[in-house]
This record gives C-alpha cells, structure tokens and sequence, in this order.
C-alpha cells in the first residue's frame, strides 16, 4: 500500500534503513582500518561516525557508499544486500568534487545526467534543490566564482537532486572557516527535517556531532571498532545559539572528549 | 579600464616598439647586407602580396598543413587517450614514443622526401611523424592525472565506464591535451617548412631559399615572418577552439 | 602490463617493436626501411671512421657550446623576469611568441649572416634551446612561496643568502624541467641547423647517405642519435627526481 507523500521528496514512504554486518578493511601495508563493525543506523535520522584520526571512519561511509570493496562484511539498505555504489545512496566530497567546466546548475543536475534524465526535466528538479540549499541565482555561475562554502552547497544539492534515500557525508564543512561551518549546520539540521530521509556523516569534531546527531557512532582508533553508541537527544526547540549553550549539550561533548582522551592516551 | 591594464598594455606597445625600432635601425647598419631593415622587409612584403608569389606560397605550405595537423590531432589524441584508459596499450604504445618524442625525428625528412618525392602525401606524412609523438604524449599524461575525486564522484553516482570518459576526463584532460595540439602544430610546422627548405622546391619554404640565393634578403625576411605570423595565428586558432568547445569557464577569465 | 600474472617492465616493448622492424625489414616491404639488424651492423662499421667521429665531434661540440650558453643567458633572464613585473612584461610576449614558432624558418637568416660554419649551427642550438628554458626559469621564479622570502627575511639573511640558500633551491624543479626540454629542442636544433647547412657535421653524412639512398648507413646514424637524445632525456628527468622530493612541500 502506498501513501501520497506529502513532501516531494522521496519515492519511498518510509525512508531508508542501512545496516553493516562484520564490515572489515585492510588496506596495503597491511594497515587494519576496521574490525568487525556491526550497527543498524536508524531510518530518517542523522548518525554521525566519529573518532581520531586514522580510526576508518571515511573509509567505513566509502564502504557503505559502495566506492570501496571491504575485506569482508555486507552492507544492506532496506535489508537488501548493496555492491558497488547504487541510486539510493548519494555521496557528499570533502573536496566537493565539482566539474569545474560546468555551472551551477549542471554540476548540481550532474547525478541526473548521467542517468539519462532528459535536460528540462532534471535541471527543473535541480533549481529546486539550488533553492533549497540557498543558492537561488547563482544557477550559471561556474564553480571558480563561488567561495569554498557555496561550493559544498552544490555538492550537498547534487547529492539531494538524485532524491537517494540515504545521503553520506564525509567531514562536508571542514574545507570551510568556522562561520560559514555553523551556518552550515544549522542549515542542515533545517534540511534533515524537511526531507525524510537518511543521513551518515563523518566528522572529527566533537561538537559538530553532538549538535547535528541524533545518534553517534564512536569508533575507536585503528583497528575501527565500534566503540560507543552515544544520543545525545537535544532540544530542537531551542535556538541554535541557546543549544549551544545547554548544559546537556555542554555535557555530552565534555563526556565524549573525555573518553577519546582516555582511548587516545 | 583600470591603471593595470593601461600600463600592461602600453608596455607591451613600448616593446613590440622597441623590438621592431631596433630592427629598423640595426637593418640601416652597413655590417651586412644580409640584415634589411624592417622598413624594406616590409616594403618587398608588400610587394609580394601583391603579385601574388606569397599568397600562393602559402597556399601551397599550407594545405598539407592544415591536413596533416587535424589528422595528427585525431590519431594522435585517439592514441594518447587509449594509452592512457588501457594499461596494454600503454605497455606497448608509451616506451616507443617516448623515444620518439625526444629522437629529433627531422632528421627523417629528407629521407622521405628523396624515397617518396615532393607532393602533398610526402608533406602531409612529415608533418604527422613531427605532430603525432607530442600529441599522443601529452594526452596520455593529461588523461592518467584526472583528479581521482572527479572519477570517485562519476563512480558514486553511477557513471558508466562511457560516460565517465565523455564527461569527465576528456573535458579535465582537455587543458593539457590542447597543450599537446599546440606542440604538435608547432612541430609539424617545423617539419612542413623543413621539407621545403631542404628539398622540395615548393611553398613558403622554397620563398626563402630562392630570394637566399639570389641575394635578396628583403624578400627572404619578408617570407620568414610570414611563416612565423601563421604559425602564431594557427596557435592562436587553437586556442579559441579549446576554450569554446571544452572550457566554457576560461572565457570569462 | 601484466602477463599471465606476471608484471612486464615497460622498455620490454621496445624490445617488442624492434622485433617487428626487423620482421618487417626483412620482408623488404619498402626501401627506407632496411632491418632493423643491418642498420646495427653499419653502425658498428661506421661509429670507428674517421668521417662520423669528425661529424661527432662538431656535433657535440655545437651541441655543448649552444646549451651552454641558452642556459648561462636563459636562466639568469627567466629569473630576473620572474622577479621584475616591468621587464617580464616588456620580454614576454616575444619569449611566448618563440617559444612555439617553426624556428627553422629563421636558420636560413643566421645562415645568411654567419656563414656556413660552426657559429650557424650554435646560435642554431642557442635559437632551439634557449626559449623554453627561459619560460621555465621565470615560472620557477614567479613560484617562489612570499612566505619562504619572509622568512628568510625575518631570520636576518643578506640577499645573497636567500638567494642562493633559498631562492635558487626553490625554483630549482621548474628550471631542471625547462633544461630538459631545452636539452631535447637543443638536440632538434643541433641536426636541423647541420640539415640546413648540410655541408658539415652530421649534416653533411645525412646529405652523402640520402643522395646514395645508402638506406642502413642514415639508419644507423638515426639510431645513434636517437640513442643519445634519449639518453639525455632520460639523464635529466633521474636528475629532476633527485630533486624532486621536494618540489610538492614548497610551501
């Protein structure tokens, strides 16, 4: 049975549930990235994988994102089993990966392009999403016109534009300075609850977990393990500046630093 | 216009002004007879434009010209482009020219030109051996260096092995592969001239070594820098084909 | 390459295609191309006469003086262009201009002021060479990181200790590069002026073995020269990789 949805957002009604069984990576070296990672990362809500460095979180969201083969492990959205990349999962760059020869609107269309959507429809469905992420009128600018935060905008549209019902994000803001990378989140908190759907995102800032997740995967330095499962349920009805300022909130990063602290030493 | 621009432009007048003032003067120095100045170069320029002598010369360097660099340009992009997707090809096609690359291949000419005389194919075929090693060359190095974020992205979302070649790597690969054009029209204009100085009695070429023998130098320069404004008009060309048809965002800049 | 699992080095394909010219010789398919065994055996025949050594010897020597002097004014001027907006606007546009004109168009001009001799065939080598080593010198130059120069600056060094312990090191990867590619355009420059002139050097045997159709004998000298360009080449790119370890971090 099938609803109308009332958001154009997604083809499906309910959004997308991926899970990881016994995921593990060894890279040439031998350099044991990840070890055994099992979790189901829940339907609809922003999971954040963090961690030191070198602790395989990018390469655990590659994995789930079907651009890296793991050593062993299955990865599974909808319960069905995922090899190699696939249209319900779309792929936010760290370095934006942007096509520098094309404009706006056809690098943010690009995903549809290359599935053979005809060229008025999907650029009607990417000036949707350029609105979206607050580009409207840079559509034909070219991506050496905008400033490193527009950039990852285009990106974060590209990824929306595909509508994947699972969005995975590797460290988006950290190429951008400290302003733009609130405004940032808090832009995307905004988008998580407009658009049903599924977000995986790597960071190694503790305060940017605790303040976009609803859920945190800890992992551990290298080999990966999945270390703690930390919620750090906050308030969403109150302004950003004041989250910021709560003591739950305040908590929760202090806890987390503490235990990276003790791992690390 | 900005104070920048006045005195980018201005010095680039002051030197193009001094460069050819020197010639002039230096042309009026009775060191050698073989020096004219810029002001009889261009007179006996005109002159020959007129009767009709250089607009036929380079008629005739200019075809095979023109054939042999759009068909080095296709053969040797095509080659360099499957050297750079294919590890077999690269196996046997790289080693070999980059030999060639460094051989000073004009040393071939005038043995062709003596084996297979003095037409069009004979020309065309020097220009290519000259064109096509650069060419292939710098195509394969521009296609092996796309950005890997760029093919991960194609990858990501679900590009085939087609259109991640249309879409992404020749459009990245194009700055350098139009640098390998450059070179290789270059080259190949080396080699159309070189066939024509050394042997074949035909074209632009033939211009200069007939007024070198008789004595008139005028004539002989005038015909020099012909050779060398086409060949920088031809470059130029390229250029602007590069930037309509692959780099949409180098035309504002 | 791989075959049947095991990694084939690349130069082996040279082995491959010189396979195919001798099979290909061997069937005589055309006149120019003789096997590829024959030209082998001429050359050791020739290399010891007194006629190639005497063509060598020019060669070389013309090859030497005119690189030599393209890198003692080439390098020195890229840099200065570097550092000077008002020069390297004035120079420029005729350096770019050179760098990608059929010079061979202009050997004719030098042979009509110098001469038929030796002097033709260096400034020959000097025309060929020296353009693209000054672009790259003036490109390692406009490199240079300002911040490498403050620092310098703020540890007290006279001029000429950044210059030499700093500066120089640091556009040293793009003038190797340009040296290279002057080195190959050298060697270009070095047979076409001897093409030109035809009557000394390599030039002169070139201009004896095509007019005789002495097919092997123009092979073997091709194969001795190709052999030395590609030494040369093969020379300078080991040089720009020992010091290339540090052109990435420079700041």
């Amino acid at each position: 049975m099938t609803t109308v949805a009332t958001k154009e957002t997604s083809s499906k009604t309910a959004p997308a549930a991926v899970s990881v069984r016994g995921i593990s990576m060894i890279y040439p070296g031998p350099v044991k990235a990840l070890e055994g990672i099992n979790h189901d990362f829940q339907p609809g809500q922003l999971t954040s994988l963090l961690g030191p460095s070198g602790c395989g979180k990018t390469t655990l969201l590659k994995i789930i994102a079907g651009l890296i083969k793991p050593v062993s492990g299955e990865v599974f959205v909808n319960g069905r089993k995922v090899e190699g990349p696939g249209p319900e999962r779309a792929f936010v760059f760290q370095d934006f990966a942007l096509l520098p020869w094309a404009n706006v609107i056809r690098n943010v269309a690009f995903g549809l392009e290359l599935r053979g959507v005809p060229v008025a429809e999907r650029e009607a469905v990417a000036e949707k999403y350029i609105r979206e992420v607050g580009l409207a009128g840079f559509e034909r600018k070219y991506p050496h016109e905008l400033s490193g935060g527009m950039r990852q905008r285009v990106g974060l549209a590209r990824a929306l534009a595909v509508r994947a019902d699972v969005l995975l994000m590797d460290e988006p803001f950290s190429a951008v300075d400290e302003q733009t990378r609130r405004k940032f989140q808090e832009d995307l908190l905004r988008l998580v609850s407009i658009e049903r759907r599924t977000f995986l995102f790597v960071t190694h800032s503790i305060e940017e977990a605790v303040y976009l997740s609803d859920s945190i995967v800890l992992l551990s330095p290298r080999p990966g393990k999945v270390w703690k499962i930390i919620e750090p349920r906050l308030s969403r009805k109150l302004s950003p500046d004041q989250i910021r300022r709560e003591p739950g909130y305040l908590d929760t990063v202090e806890t987390i630093w503490q235990n990276l602290k003790d791992y690390v030493e | 216009m900005s104070r920048f621009d006045y005195r980018s432009a201005s010095l680039r007048l002051a030197s193009v002004a001094i460069v050819l003032g020197g010639w002039e003067y230096a042309g009026r120095l009775p060191v050698s007879e073989a020096f004219p100045s810029l002001s009889a170069t261009l007179a006996a320029a005109w002159e020959m434009v007129r009767n009709g002598s250089m607009i036929q010369a380079i008629g005739i360097t200019i075809v095979p010209m023109i054939i042999g660099v759009t068909i080095s340009a296709l053969a040797g992009v095509l080659l360099g482009l499957a050297t750079g997707l294919s590890r077999r090809v690269e196996w046997l096609g790289i080693p070999l020219f980059l030999v060639l690359q460094a051989a000073p291949l004009a040393a071939l000419i005038p043995m062709l030109v003596l084996a297979y005389g003095v037409g069009l194919t004979t020309k065309v075929l020097v220009v290519c051996i000259m064109a096509i090693p650069v060419i292939v060359l710098n195509s394969y190095k521009a296609v092996r260096h796309t950005p890997a974020s760029l093919l991960e992205m194609s990858h990501s979302f679900l590009g085939s092995r087609r259109q991640t070649i249309f879409k992404v790597i020749l459009p990245a690969a194009s700055p350098v592969i139009f640098a390998g054009l450059r070179l290789g029209t270059a080259a190949g204009f080396v080699g159309a001239i070189l066939a024509e100085l050394l042997i074949s009695p035909t074209g632009i070429g033939d211009l200069i070594t007939y007024h070198q023998s008789i004595a008139e130098y005028p004539e002989m320069y005038a015909a020099i820098v012909a050779v060398i404004l086409l060949s920088a008009l031809f470059l130029e060309l390229l250029d602007r084909l590069e930037v309509t048809l692959f780099r949409p965002e180098r035309r504002a800049v | 390459m791989e075959i049947f699992g095991y990694r084939v080095p690349l130069p082996l394909s040279l082995l491959l295609w010189a396979a195919l010219w001798e099979i290909v010789g061997q069937a005589q398919v055309t006149i120019l191309l003789p096997p590829l065994s024959a030209a082998i055996l001429r050359l050791f025949e020739i290399v010891p006469t007194e006629t190639f050594i005497t063509a060598f010897g020019i060669t070389v020597q013309a090859y030497v003086l005119g690189v030599g002097i393209s890198i003692l004014v080439g390098v020195p001027l890229g840099v200065i262009m570097g550092r000077s907006p008002f020069l390297d606007r004035l120079i420029l546009p005729w350096v770019s201009l050179f760098v990608s004109a059929p010079l061979t168009a202009l050997v004719p001009v030098i042979m009509a002021l110098f001469g038929f001799g030796e002097t033709t065939i260096v400034l020959t080598v000097v025309l060929f060479a020296i353009w693209i080593i000054i672009l790259d010198a003036r490109a390692g130059s406009r490199g240079i990181s300002p911040s490498l120069m403050e620092m310098s600056r703020s540890y007290g060094a006279t001029r000429w200790q950044a210059f030499t312990k700093i500066f120089l090191w640091a556009a040293l990867p793009e003038i190797l590069a340009g040296i290279r590619l002057g080195l190959v355009r050298a060697v270009k420059g070095v047979i076409i002026g001897q093409l030109i002139v035809s009557v000394i050097g390599f030039g002169y045997l070139f201009e004896i073995y095509s007019s005789n159709f002495l097919m092997e004998h123009m092979w073997a000298l091709l194969l001795v020269l190709f052999f030395f360009a590609y030494l040369l080449d093969a020379g300078m790119g080991e040089l720009e990789r020992r010091i290339d370890y540090y052109s990435a971090a420079r700041g």
